[in-house]
């Protein structure tokens, strides 16, 4: 031991300066450098892990947004297809309505006419009629060349058309 | 000066020990205490370049820092085993690291053992550099071993209660297992007090730790300036450059190693293990 310290000239006073020496280099990294940087680090770290789960949860919520989107598209699409169907089946029996009653009514007309048809044939007939009788009248008085007597007359004329 | 004393050879040889330069009182003021002055007094100059210069977006220094933290911490953390005795321990064990490299690397730099005094010493001429690596001064490395050791047992007694912590080394608990357990198993009679001078032993390994890791560092780099001195001996231009390559790589190893060593023996000291 005695060698040692002689060999080496160690010396307490030097060791000690040296060991003063290390407590002041541990204090001033420990103060100025290590503390800080180390709380800096940290507060990096947290800041960045933070952001992370941020940038996570709105890429989450923007993929729900667009579901929703999609599902209230879809809803939407859905709708006004059921409101136009709707509105097509309506005016399906609108239509049909219309139609029934068009021709409800032409029907209608259409028997008016027949029977307006069949009175005014009557009516020339009878016309007709009258003005033959009277045709014959003349055409048979002049072959007989005699006047018959009006009941006579008609009587024979009467039978003659019915023939 | 003399014809006679000119021709005399000046001694210029590497010494084991760190000349004193001049006194101070009784106080030795040595070579290598001049230059750890040095480096403190960087250590001082660069933590007052950070002074509120520490910023959330790093910056110059503080992102080289950031950076050495970083890679110590993610070493450390493979020893721990946990962040958080990482983040306890990494102050105590960086300054270990800077101080040493610091050291290491400014005792290479020019002018380190080459500019001194000439001293006259039982009729020699003797030359004393004003300047030595710190970390070439066995005062300097016992100094710091003797920190880390003492500061680990400190935390040891802190970490598990000194009750605990001396049955490491006196192991009476095992002692009064005797006189309990004998009737049981008798073969404890045979085991405990090989346990108790395993415990023995351990003291003396505290004090091998002190002795390795203070010669180991001293070892390295006062190997290193005998290297480099020699390499100029024979030839002082281009030769000691790659040993001076060398040389940097080897101080920054050596600090790497010592913090580690610190970094270990602390955890051991402070882990509640049980044999």
């Amino acid at each position: 031991m005695e060698s040692l310290v002689s060999i080496f000239h160690i010396d307490g006073k030097l060791f000690l300066a040296q060991l003063i020496n290390f407590a002041i280099i541990f204090f001033v990294l420990y103060k100025f450098a290590f503390k800080p940087i180390a709380k800096i680090m940290q507060e990096r770290t947290t800041t960045i892990e933070k952001s992370l789960d941020d940038a996570k949860a709105v890429a989450k919520k923007l993929a729900e947004t667009g579901l929703e989107q999609t599902r209230v598209l879809n809803e939407a699409k859905k709708d006004a297809l059921a409101i136009v169907e709707k509105a097509n089946q309506a005016a399906e029996v609108n239509k049909q309505k219309l139609i029934e009653k068009t021709k409800l009514e032409v029907a209608a007309i259409m028997a008016g006419e027949k029977v307006k048809i069949a009175q005014e044939k009557e009516e020339s007939l009878k016309e007709m009629k009258q003005e033959i009788a009277g045709l014959v009248i003349l055409a048979v008085g002049k072959v007989i060349k005699e006047k018959m007597t009006d009941d006579k007359d008609k009587k024979l004329i009467a039978e003659i058309i019915s023939r | 000066m003399s014809a006679s004393a000119g021709s005399e050879q000046i001694l210029h040889e590497n010494t084991l020990y760190a000349e004193p330069v001049f006194h101070v009182g009784q106080f030795p003021i040595t070579n290598s205490i001049i230059s750890s002055w040095i480096v403190v007094l960087l250590v001082l100059v660069l933590a007052w370049s950070l002074r509120g210069k520490i910023k959330s977006v790093p910056r110059g220094l503080q992102n080289g820092l950031e950076m050495v933290f970083e890679t110590f911490f993610g070493i450390f953390d493979s020893i721990t085993g946990s962040r958080k005795r990482t983040l306890q321990f990494s102050p105590f064990v960086m300054a270990f690291f800077f101080f040493v490299l610091l050291n290491n690397w400014l005792g290479l730099f020019p002018g380190f053992g080459s500019i001194g005094q000439i001293v006259v010493e039982d009729g020699h001429k003797l030359f004393i550099p004003y300047l030595r690596g710190a970390t070439a001064d066995l005062n300097t490395t016992l100094a710091l071993a003797t920190i880390a050791v003492v500061v680990s047992h400190i935390a040891g007694v802190i970490a598990i209660g000194w009750w605990k912590y001396l049955n490491r080394f006196l192991n009476f608990k095992v002692l009064w297992e005797i006189p309990q357990k004998v009737i049981k198993e008798p073969t404890i009679l045979l085991i405990n007090p090989i346990k108790f001078f395993v415990g023995i032993i351990e003291i003396i390994s505290e004090l091998a730790k002190v002795a390795s890791l203070s010669f180991r560092l001293f070892g390295n780099i006062f190997a290193g300036e005998v290297l480099l001195a020699s390499m100029s001996a024979i030839l002082a231009f281009g030769l000691p450059l790659p040993f001076m390559f060398l040389e940097v790589i080897v101080g920054l190893i050596q600090a790497i190693i010592f913090a580690i060593l610190v970094l270990i023996y602390l955890h051991i000291a402070t882990a509640a293990e049980e044999h």
